[in-house]
């Protein structure tokens, strides 16, 4: 282990980190602009210059490795007057439109130009322009900006697996862009916004939306697909402008796919629920319930479950079918399985990254829903409907009629029962034929956890409050519990959590207020069986 | 409760003996009287709807945004003046300008001129110059949602040279 | 002049009508003028315009404060007492304005033979009846405050009864003693006996009397420095709290016509009423009728001066309306020296001069009567409120042995014959 001098300060870096890796681990910022952590070193931009003892002149310090006994400068006036000439030649060509560019505030040129650029330009000559060039629908590029860090044609090539984007051109009309002026394809396309150190590469449907030192952002779950990315909900005006990844090495890296980041729009969807069919629905709801266990017909009672609930959800539903209702209907519908290795791996993002299952709770719908003695599948629900086996159905965020395939024959059984309500934050066919409909709160404001495909348990955090009279569902299901004449006391999902964490085996370790940052992994029922599964997957694909 | 002694002066006989001491007020009240009837120039005031108080060359008065040549505002809706207002009197919402150059300009500018607490830190902070504060101070109006001042309320009358 | 005329003109009936016009005009018809001017003199003092928007110098104000006034919601607080409620402040303008029956206008005149007076009625308890009377206004104000059922109005109520008593005695022994001076209760042989030198007016034959009656005058009427019974800054507005529009109305103008009273009192007891001093030695026998035409055309001269001073161009002042004002002006200008000058030619026929010189008697008097009038204006925005405690003990501790001792010295020196 190389150990070496930063400013003083004797650091011990691992083997083949560069000077910048083992400052940056350290707690020593040197400026940087076309280095990035998860990409290829390239060493163009000159920024993170460094004064290397015995060495002739200044060197990239994110192109050297960290060697036993360097002396490294990174203050030195040499090192602050280099700093401030590779400024001066960026901001050369670089427009003042601060003002107008979104990534005003998150801009390290902007951020390093307040830092250690000079006040005033000394360059009298006409910038050089550049003409607009559209390059597709979810990024906007502005070429005057740009500082030829080709971070984002590494990021494309190396990370998202489409070499989209290129250099053309030389000298000051150096242009960045695709091929032929194609749009871009990649799946993976919104991440340049933030691997785009200025302002070149800015997200189109965050366009104009708002600032980023005015948004509130709150760390929570993409629900896109199984893969439960991390992720930021940028928030202003209780309303959510963006989504954007948030760290984490378990799950996605830095990485958020188009999709995921476009899950906001169902938060203000046209098709959204806000309010029940009736005030009184819960009472409703409640009073058919009743009187079907009065009349101890609780077993024709079917309640159909969703893995795109929180485990929260999962769980009350569970307590209100079992133990309050008494019937043996449980269901929900089962998410794709996926057999590609869940990574993260350093192969393309195309190739592991999406998964197949489109739900976020898939596992925790089954760990929390088959730890009970029998469950049916959603498609006997429809079948037991049809044979009569069951007259009432409660649907959580569900749409059996779609989802059932023969649209015909579902909707035929769903009106055969006596009773539907539907519980979901959107109108589907399923909902038009409810009696009755409550809402359901979206992703971006309810409290919870998800359990994603690799068996990690992550939290999902309100980023604003309930639209209308929405509530998560483990709110409606202790409502309608409490009608029923329970004593149930949960007031918040924390307090869900600690029932499950004694109920559910696998979740004894989950504690909603200390699960971390990077989520917690299910205790597995039998842990020696499934570290090896989980070892051999990738061995196993490898050599296939 | 405390109790504060003030040492008064003493008073002489002629003092305490109260009128000729009103005498003597009542002479000061009448020669105020007097010429303010026969000389009321002189009087310390301003007839206000007719004569105004001069305002200081650096008055804060209500906002007005200046305009480009062609009559747009010279805003591009960079929201500093929302961020640095102490009492968030600003709210802007921004949108995409037909001319690329120009780019971005407010979709609404609302200053809340209730909530204004004329401190002119939206001015310090404007990187464009769009907005200044003007000499006039005569908004008073019947509803707050009137002292909401909208874009088209703000835009300088005259067309700008910016 | 025929015989009915002259039968009118001689008439008790008519002079006691004319009295009573005069009473309003100085009471009624003037306190918009009252309430303008003490509006304007306040500003003046204070170095500012005041009310000077609506009509010539503000005029107008008064007239549209009063139908703004009228036009406002006419409030009974609950648990009011409504019918008290309603009748304190009758009590209060009804008192005021039954004072002026004992007024004497102007002198004896001779007209066809027959003696009369400018006089509602010549009772012979006349200063009596004054006191009797005004000292009833106490009642108005204490069931005022009463009430409304309002602990501030209570306070006002409460204050006004211990004040207004308080005063009313030092008030009343000061009379007496001029009574001692004049030997008399009528009002006219009051007056009368002050006829000759400045010396015979009552201020120079009892100084001290005069100024028991001046303060005493300032409490009964609740002014400044005395009006701790409606004290703003203390009791909210006291009594009158609870009374809005034309109710509180009555109690404003109750006191402006109070203040009237006074002040043509203080005109009568102190002031030689209608008198000018050394008239017979300097005009003459029929000095008054001497006088008449040099008053028209001092009021002529006056109404010139105002007219001018309306109609030339000012820095501040608004023109609207004030070319018309300039008219009446000089239109009464005109009526004025029409008049000096009818004296001029008939001055000769004695009823026309004795006509003449009633008219004198009372422009005297009521010149007289403004300055006492803006005497209470001048005292209010010259003098602070007193303190409740001192109020008390000024009126008991310094007025009351004053007003004492006055009377045992006016008697002395009655009795001496010095007076």
């Amino acid at each position: 282990m190389p150990k070496l001098t930063i400013d003083g300060v004797e650091i011990e870096a691992a083997q083949g980190q560069s000077v910048l890796d083992a400052a940056l681990a350290h707690g020593i910022h040197i400026p940087h602009l076309c280095y990035h952590p998860r990409l290829k070193v390239s060493g163009n931009c000159r920024m993170c210059l460094v004064e290397i003892e015995k060495a002739p002149k200044l060197q990239i310090s994110c192109g050297t490795e960290a060697r036993d006994g360097m002396v490294v400068q990174t203050k030195s006036e040499k090192v602050l007057k280099a700093r401030q000439s590779v400024l001066e030649f960026m901001l050369i060509n670089h427009p003042l439109d601060c003002p107008t560019c979104d990534q005003c505030g998150e801009c390290k040129l902007q951020d390093y130009c307040s830092e250690h650029g000079q006040e005033e330009s000394r360059y009298g000559e006409e910038k050089h322009g550049f003409d607009v060039l559209d390059v597709g629908p979810d990024i906007s590029r502005n070429m005057n900006r740009c500082i030829h860090c080709t971070r984002c044609i590494r990021f494309l090539r190396d990370v998202a697996g489409s070499e989209e984007f290129t250099l053309y051109e030389r000298g000051s009309h150096t242009t960045v862009g695709p091929y032929l002026e194609k749009a871009l394809e990649s799946p993976f396309s919104g991440n340049l916004a933030e691997v785009c150190p200025v302002g070149a590469l800015t997200c189109k449907h965050f366009r104009f939306k708002g600032r980023s030192w005015l948004m509130e952002k709150s760390r929570t779950l993409c629900p896109g697909c199984a893969r439960g990315c991390n992720a930021y909900a940028w928030t202003s005006k209780q309303e959510v402008l963006r989504l954007t990844p948030a760290e984490n090495d378990f799950v996605n890296q830095s990485w958020l796919c188009n999709a995921g980041r476009a899950s906001i729009a169902q938060i203000e969807a046209k098709n959204r629920i806000l309010e029940p069919t009736r005030a009184t629905a819960m009472e409703e709801l409640a009073g058919v319930l009743r009187a079907l266990i009065e009349k101890d017909e609780g077993e024709k009672v079917g309640v159909l479950a969703s893995p795109r609930l929180t485990n929260e959800d999962l769980y009350l539903i569970r307590k209100l079918a079992r133990e309050v209702i008494g019937t043996t209907h449980l269901a929900f519908v089962p998410g794709m399985s996926d057999d590609r290795p869940f990574g993260p791996l350093d192969t393309p993002l195309t190739e592991w990254f999406i998964r197949a299952d489109p739900t976020p709770n898939s596992h925790g719908a089954r760990d929390i829903l088959h730890s009970t003695e029998h469950t049916e599948n959603a498609f006997d629900l429809i079948e037991a409907a049809e044979k009569g086996e069951i007259s009432s159905l409660l649907v959580f965020s569900e749409d059996p009629v779609t989802s059932f395939g023969d649209v015909d024959r579902a909707t035929k059984a769903l009106g055969q029962l006596d009773f539907l309500a539907v519980i979901d934050s959107h109108f589907s066919p399923t909902a038009e034929l409810a009696r009755l409909v409550v809402p359901e709160a979206s992703f971006a404001e309810k409290d919870g956890t998800f359990t994603n495909e690799q068996g990690r348990i992550q939290r999902l955090r309100a980023a604003i409050p309930a639209r209308g009279h929405s509530q998560s569902a483990w709110q409606t299901v202790t409502e309608v519990a409490k009608h029923l004449g329970t004593v149930w006391t949960f007031n918040s999902a924390a307090e869900v959590d600690r029932e499950i964490a004694s109920k559910i085996p696998g979740y004894q370790d989950l504690d909603f207020d200390t699960l971390p940052l990077e989520g917690l992994a299910l205790v597995q029922a039998d842990e020696a069986d499934q570290a090896e599964a989980e070892e051999s997957t990738p061995d196993q694909d490898k050599k296939e | 409760m405390a109790v504060k002694k003030i040492n008064r002066p003493p008073q002489n006989w002629w003092e305490r003996a109260y009128v000729f001491e009103i005498v003597r007020g009542m002479s000061i009240t009448m020669k105020h009287a007097l010429k303010s009837w026969f000389t009321p120039e002189h009087m310390p005031i301003y007839q206000y709807p007719e004569e105004r108080r001069p305002v200081a060359e650096r008055f804060r008065g209500r906002h007005r945004i200046r305009r480009r040549p062609d009559g747009s505002p010279t805003c591009v809706a960079c929201y500093c003046c929302q961020t640095v207002c102490p009492p968030n009197a600003i709210d802007i919402v921004a949108e995409e300008c037909d001319d690329p150059a120009i780019e971005k300009r407010p979709q609404s500018f609302r200053i809340n001129m209730i909530r204004c607490i004329y401190c002119g830190m939206c001015v310090e902070a404007c990187p464009k110059d769009a907005i200044y504060m003007s000499q006039d101070y005569e908004f008073a109006n019947q509803t707050r949602e009137q002292l909401h001042f909208e874009l088209e309320d703000l835009l300088d009358v005259e067309k700008g040279d910016r | 002049m025929p015989e009915w005329a002259q039968s009118i003109m001689t008439s008790s009936i008519t002079w006691a009508v004319l009295a009573g016009v005069m009473a309003y005009m100085l009471t009624l018809v003037g306190i918009p003028v009252y309430t303008w001017w003490e509006r304007r003199g306040a500003a003046l003092i204070q170095r500012r315009p005041g009310p000077n928007r609506r009509g010539p110098y503000g005029l107008v104000q008064a007239i549209a404060d009063a139908v703004k006034l009228a036009v406002k919601e006419d409030v009974v607080p609950a648990g009011a007492n409504k019918w008290m409620h309603a009748i304190a402040p009758m009590i209060v303008m009804t008192v005021a304005l039954t004072t002026f029956a004992v007024i004497p206008w102007s002198g004896d005149i001779e007209l066809f033979g027959k003696t009369v007076r400018l006089q509602v009625a010549d009772l012979n308890f006349g200063i009596i009846f004054i006191l009797a009377i005004s000292s009833m206004a106490v009642y108005g104000v204490t069931l005022a405050g009463w009430s409304s059922n309002n602990k501030y109005s209570m306070l006002g109520g409460l204050r006004a009864g211990a004040q207004m008593v308080s005063y009313e005695i030092a008030l009343g022994l000061a009379v007496v003693g001029m009574v001692l001076v004049y030997g008399t209760l009528k009002l006219n042989l009051m007056v009368a006996g002050q006829e000759g030198s400045l010396f015979q007016w009552g201020l120079f034959q009892a100084p001290l009397a005069f100024l028991i009656y001046m303060v005493a005058t300032y409490a009964e009427t609740n002014r400044v420095p005395f009006d701790l019974v409606e004290a703003d800054s203390e009791i909210v507005a006291g009594f009158h709290t609870e009374y809005s529009s034309l109710r509180f109305g009555l109690f404003y103008m109750g006191e402006y016509v109070h203040m009237a009273v006074s002040a043509v009192l203080t005109v009568i007891l102190f002031f030689g009423g209608y008198h000018v001093p050394w008239a017979h030695t300097l005009f003459g026998t029929t000095p008054y009728a001497t006088l008449f035409p040099w008053v028209m055309a001092a009021l002529a001269a006056l109404c010139l001066a105002l007219a001018w001073d309306t109609s030339r161009p000012k820095r501040r002042a608004l023109t609207q309306g004030n070319m018309i004002f300039a008219a009446i002006l000089v239109a009464v200008a005109g009526g004025a020296l029409l008049l000096a000058t009818l004296y001029g030619l008939f001055y000769d026929v004695a009823w026309f001069a004795a006509l003449c010189s009633m008219v004198t008697q009372v422009a005297v008097l009521v010149v007289k009567f403004l300055f006492f009038f803006w005497l209470f204006i001048w005292v209010r925005w010259t003098v602070p409120r007193f303190r409740y405690d001192q109020l008390m003990k000024l009126g008991w501790k310094v007025m009351l042995p004053l007003a004492l001792f006055n009377i045992g010295l006016t008697s002395v020196l009655v009795l001496a014959g010095w007076l």
